[in-house]
């Protein structure tokens, strides 16, 4: 299909040029690339068949070496975003791969016996990685890796605010747009190094250091009620520390102590983004459709010049918002000790146990959010937030071996965390007379007569029509603090017993049973607001401490308690497992865990309800879940491999048909055939086999089945304007003290067929061919339907598309019949990835021309293709094909 | 059902029968005899001082075996006397005093061949000297240990060049077993193992950990995904509870998905209102699962909950989660 990039509001990417003209380039290039792969073969045949390199001797060490320089070239047609979500392989000069080996052949090099250097990827693909090995016997062993991940997303693959949708019925779509405002680019470095001192000796040092980098740009949007688009300026960095020494002071006993400390650092910066939603008040821009209709009650409809029927924004003297902008510096200290100890001092029991102590602190400075919405409005949000996590966990684990057949074991496991958290901020706002089009809340809260108290150096980059904050000094102005206060913490015990029976070694086979205990502690304080206005007074002076206690000092409100709310979740679980060989050549194994948690104490509906005590942690925390698992390899003769397994989860929450028919909730009604609460399984099937007879052929064929469903109750709130029936119920359902909202049961299912097939044949000594297949294709739907009756919430049965022949649509008016298949509660989602096919494919030659020197080839093909009938209708499919051809030469010396 | 009654196939399938039942006899009398000429006398690393030949007896007849010490990393047990304070005797660290072996004119039932015995003896053989290191301590309580993988069914001391001793490189040999979890890596959303940059062994330890799936964690006990997405781990004045209780798996599949974000459905919303529903529910933290309110009506816009909450795994400005 035909690149769609002009539908975007955003330009292009760098590096993502239009691909009309880079195609007949890159069809002239493959056409040589082709061409030199044929002939440099038949120039290199006179050469030396010897193609294995001993290297070269460097004074007391063996060094070997090779390099791999080549090239890529990248074809591509269709959605060009999709392609760099998936894959991103652009063209260019690469380093493909490099190595370097240095041995001590007598292992008494001067500053390392042996070295290791290695990396592929450099020159511009997006996965870099450079790992490097140095030892020197009895002195030290380090170990370095460097890795670079660029990322993009498109995030058009959740949503996209362009496509809309008209109040009416029956319902009328837009032609939807391939590309969003939504796309993330960041790029990662990260490195990891280690070093270990004195290896063998009985006090060890090891030494670390951690670096992980992210920067790039998310673009987004802003909605409610009108929309405008955002970049984001992201830079991450985390740095972490370590430090520890191994002690032997006993006979196969080893106490270590670590010191770990991490500093993360977090700067955001949002700004309208340059190609910004095209909003009103920018008379080039004229008629725009935003994609939003404008927010019903409980916002207040602003004024009909702004918003004109059918959700356009239509005026040009009108705006969203002018100006708004974002930031903060978040820094967070995480020092963690820890002692460890290991033991086998006794012959019959292994001991291991370790404690770790760790608090971190995290400081969000600097929180400014100015913006400037509608005429003449103005608003600063500042303040500061901090946060602690204190963690403190604990496990021991004991295995005695009762008989050369018996064992048990035990592990105790510990956690204690909690996160005390204290947020202060100031908002001012400013307004002018002509309030009457606020887009914003605050000035619900009434007004005053004071002088606008946003600093002059924030209020200067609020930009917008001139004189449209006319006066500011009489405007109005109000002021309102927030200082608030929140705990959150976790209490986990869990012990697992284990039985061990090992009889034999074609045989073994163990029981157990594990009882985890989860505390959950959640407090917090309402928000402690007043209306302060000028000069404003002290806030009021509420601190929490580590245990969550409030203290209250002197305040202008009453002291605010912090009621305890406290859950408790009780796991029981049983465990077996059973390994089988009756044969070596044969292994059988299989386990599972039967899980069920009693009724969670303190998760009532309401709280403290007994009688709909029901509830797990969240809907979808399981209150029982079975996970069976088995698997077979049977490798007969030696080079034929074959092996199948099971995997099957299967878990629920039946709060659903507990809670039916029950009057005074009234989540679900008496009658409900579907109140299932949340069920869910995923079934895994995988069967394969390899054959590697000699190290001239080999093939590699798996395939796997997964099975994935969810039954979900829960109650939404519909717009009658936009459904058809039977959608609305026509007797009035509801969902708990909810009137209105409709239950509704997620009818989810997602089959995914994972296949692939590798081969490998070297027809004569020098070349080598490899060629294989990947395919990944899905299905299934994603039904919302009504309780009662069962039916889909969206069953349109015509709809028509429209052009209202702005220079923004592009699409054709057409009209058409859609199924309920996929649709959900709202068809502008794109349903893409629940319907699609994912090929690839590859083919490569490798020509060994002489003695170290070979010339490598290698073709790709990926295809990306959305099959889902209604979104290719509803919205453009992001179907992409790509061909990437990859010429290298590899010289080891 | 027609395909399976055609002759053709009614043979094809006996005959593959007939074949897997031969090739398993002739397994099971091939190790019926490896396990008559299998050690009779599993003999510990530990005994008597006198009956250690030292590896330049051994060498004498496994010349090659002891080349391919020499040039792996337990070259360290034929130079050194000692070894984190635990005495060390080359080539009979592992397979156990060879005085009687070598008497016996080599007779492979006096010393400790690794082929043919229990996993676990080979696990303990090997965790005399490793069971100290902070990666392998917890091997004996481990799930491979547990379903029978030991360390030679990874490793190979005199086979293999490569890094830890390792059969094949890490990911096919992980896959050679989890075939599951080689799907997973191939589906268009996934963590990117197979383009090199991230290994299995970066989130989970193949020698066992304390939590569940031997899965690593951070060091202060958080989760391992973290470790690289620093930005959502937090604290922060708000939180979303389910990420810091329950962890990233309840929303995200986290090896591969056919889904973005490798999320556990292909819709946002389809994961959020399963929890948050107009119900009026409370989660076990006390606080409530907002329900998603008489504003968010979801045949209309909402197209994506986190284009608004897009701070979904934390936020400190905004208790609704929002950008910011």
């Amino acid at each position: 299909m035909a690149n769609t990039n002009q539908n975007s509001p955003r330009p292009l990417l760098p590096g993502r040029e239009s691909l009309d003209g880079s195609r007949r380039m890159n069809r002239k290039a493959l056409v040589f690339l082709a061409v030199l792969a044929l002939v440099l073969p038949s120039l290199a045949a006179a050469q030396d068949d010897d193609t294995e390199t001993k290297g070269s001797v460097w004074g007391r060490y063996q060094v070997r070496q090779s390099i791999e320089f080549g090239g890529r070239i990248t074809e591509s047609s269709g959605n060009q975003q999709m392609y760099d979500t998936l894959v991103n392989l652009q063209s260019g000069p690469r380093l493909l791969g490099q190595e370097l080996s240095m041995r001590s052949m007598d292992r008494s090099g001067g500053l390392f016996d042996n070295l290791y250097l290695s990396s592929f990827g450099l020159g511009g693909d997006p996965n870099d990685v450079v790992r490097l090995r140095i030892e020197k016997n009895k002195l030290y062993n380090f170990v370095g890796l460097y890795r670079r991940d660029q990322n993009f997303f498109d995030y058009n693959l959740f949503a996209n605010p362009l496509n809309s949708i008209y109040p009416a019925s029956p319902l009328t779509a837009n032609p939807g747009y391939v590309n969003s405002p939504h796309m993330q680019e960041t790029t990662r470095n990260m490195g990891d190094f280690n070093l270990t001192l004195f290896p063998q000796s009985a006090i060890r040092f090891r030494l670390g250091y951690s670096r992980n980098d992210d920067q790039g740009n998310l673009f987004s949007t802003l909605e409610s009620p009108a929309g405008f688009g955002t970049v984001n300026d992201f830079r991450m960095r985390s740095d972490r520390y370590a430090f520890g020494v191994d002690v032997r002071p006993f006979k196969r006993t080893t106490i270590s102590f670590d010191q770990f400390f991490t500093h993360n650092k977090v700067d955001n910066s949002d700004s309208l983004s340059g190609n910004a939603f095209p909003v009103a008040g920018n008379s080039a821009l004229g008629l725009v459709n935003l994609g939003y209709p404008y927010a019903a009650a409980p916002y207040n409809l602003p004024a009909t010049t702004c918003f004109v029927t059918n959700g356009l924004i239509g005026s040009t003297s009108c705006t969203g918002t002018y100006s708004w902008g974002f930031s903060d510096n978040i820094r967070t200290d995480i020092p963690t000790s820890q002692l460890s100890l290991q033991s086998n001092y006794f012959r019959k029991l292994d001991i291991t146990a370790s404690g770790s102590y760790s608090d971190a602190n995290m400081s969000a400075s600097n929180i400014s959010l100015p913006q400037r919405g509608g005429a003449g409005t103005a608003s600063w949000l500042s303040g500061t937030a901090n946060a602690e996590r204190i963690t403190g966990n604990a496990d021991l684990g004991l295995t005695y071996h009762i008989s050369k057949a018996w064992k048990v074991s035990n592990q105790f496991r510990w956690l204690n965390w909690h996160d005390p958290a204290s947020l202060s901020t100031t908002t001012d706002s400013c307004l002018s007379t002509a309030a009457s089009s606020n887009l914003t809340t605050p000035f619900a809260l009434g007004k005053t007569n004071q002088a606008c108290l946003i600093p002059s150096s924030i209020l200067s980059t609020l930009a917008g029509p001139a004189g449209t904050l006319a006066n500011p000094a009489a405007a109005g102005t109000i002021q309102t603090g927030a200082s608030s206060l929140t705990f959150l913490g976790e209490r986990t015990y869990s012990n697992t017993t284990k039985l061990g029976w090992d009889p034999t070694r074609k045989f073994n086979a163990y029981i157990g049973y594990r009882y985890e205990r989860l505390e959950l502690d959640n407090k917090g304080t309402p928000d402690v607001s007043a209306l302060i206005g000028k000069p404003a007074v002290t806030l009021p002076n509420v601190t929490i401490n580590a245990t969550g206690v409030v203290t209250n000092g002197t305040t202008q409100q009453a002291a605010v308690a912090m009621s305890p709310l406290v859950a408790k979740v009780n796991e029981h679980t049983a465990l077996g497992g059973v390994v089988f060989r009756p044969i070596s050549a044969w292994r059988i194994n299989a386990d599972v865990e039967l899980l069920s948690a009693d009724l969670c104490t303190g998760c009532g509906l309401p709280l403290g309800n007994s009688s709909f005590n029901t509830l797990a942690f969240t809907n979808i925390s399981p209150r029982h879940e079975q996970r069976y698992r088995a698997g077979t390899t049977y490798k007969f003769p030696k080079w034929v491999t074959l092996n199948a397994s099971v995997h099957i989860i299967e878990s629920r929450n039946d709060y659903g048909a507990a809670n039916t028919g029950n009057a005074t909730t009234a989540a679900f009604q008496s009658g409900d055939t579907t109140a299932y609460g949340n069920q869910s399984h995923l079934r895994t099937y995988t069967v394969g086999f390899s054959l590697d007879p000699s190290r001239r052929l080999g093939m590699d064929v798996g395939w796997t089945y997964q099975d994935q469903k969810i039954l979900a109750n829960t109650c939404m709130v519909l717009n009658p304007l936009l459904v058809a029936t039977p959608v609305i119920p026509a007797v009035s359902l509801s969902c708990y003290q909810q009137s209105g909202d409709l239950p509704v049961l997620l009818n989810y299912a997602e089959d995914t067929n994972t296949a692939y097939i590798n081969l490998r044949f070297k027809p004569v000594k020098r070349v080598t061919l490899n060629a294989g297949y990947e395919l990944t294709s899905s299905s299934g739907y994603n039904n919302w339907q009504r309780m009662d009756a069962g039916n889909q919430l969206f069953q349109v049965s015509t709809y028509t598309t429209v052009n209202p022949g702005s220079a923004v649509f592009t699409g054709t008016a057409g009209s058409g019949t859609v199924g309920g298949l996929g649709l959900g509660p709202n068809p502008l989602v794109p349903a893409g990835s629940l319907d699609t096919n994912w090929h690839k494919l590859y083919a490569g030659l490798t020509y060994d021309v002489r003695k170290g020197l070979a010339l490598k080839g290698l073709w790709s093909y990926y295809d990306y293709n959305e099959k889902d009938v209604e979104n290719a209708f509803f919205l453009l499919p992001r179907d992409f094909h790509t061909n990437t051809a990859t010429i290298s030469l590899k010289y080891s010396f | 059902m027609r395909h399976f009654l055609k002759p053709t196939f009614r043979w094809a399938v006996l005959i593959g029968v007939l074949l897997l039942a031969a090739a398993t006899m002739m397994a099971a009398k091939r190790d019926s005899d490896a396990k008559k000429a299998g050690p009779a006398d599993q003999k510990t690393a530990q005994a008597d001082p006198s009956q250690y030949v030292g590896s330049d007896t051994c060498k004498g007849c496994h010349d090659e075996a002891g080349k391919s010490i020499e040039a792996g990393p337990h070259f360290r047990i034929g130079t050194s006397k000692k070894i984190r304070g635990e005495e060390v005797h080359g080539c009979e660290s592992c397979h156990g005093a060879g005085a009687a072996h070598v008497e016996g004119g080599g007779d492979k039932s006096k010393i400790f061949n690794f082929k043919g015995v229990k996993p676990e003896e080979i696990t303990k053989r090997c965790m005399t000297c490793h069971e100290s290191s902070p990666e392998q301590r917890d091997f004996m309580r481990s799930t491979h240990n547990e379903n029978g993988v030991t360390c030679t069914t990874c490793h190979s001391v005199h086979h293999s060049t490569r890094e830890y001793q390792l059969v094949k490189a890490q990911t096919p040999l992980c896959f050679s077993c989890h075939a599951e979890q080689k799907a997973d890596f191939q589906k268009p959303f996934r963590h990117r193992v197979d383009e090199g940059l991230i290994q299995c062994g970066d989130c989970h330890n193949a020698h066992g950990t304390t939590v569940g799936r031997q899965l690593r964690a951070t060091a202060d006990q958080n989760f391992v995904c973290f470790k690289c997405h620093t930005d959502k781990r937090g604290p922060f004045f708000y939180e979303h509870e389910p990420v810091k209780v329950e962890g990233c798996s309840y929303c995200h599949t986290p090896h591969g998905s056919t889904n973005p974000r490798l999320l556990n459905v292909a819709r946002i919303n389809s994961l959020c209102l399963q929890c948050h529903t107009n119900m009026g529910g409370r989660n076990a933290a006390g606080s409530t699962n907002p329900g998603t309110g008489s504003i968010h009506q979801q045949n209309r816009y909402n197209q994506s909950c986190i284009i608004c909450h897009s701070n979904i795994h934390g936020s400190n400005t905004s208790s609704l989660l929002f950008q910011p």
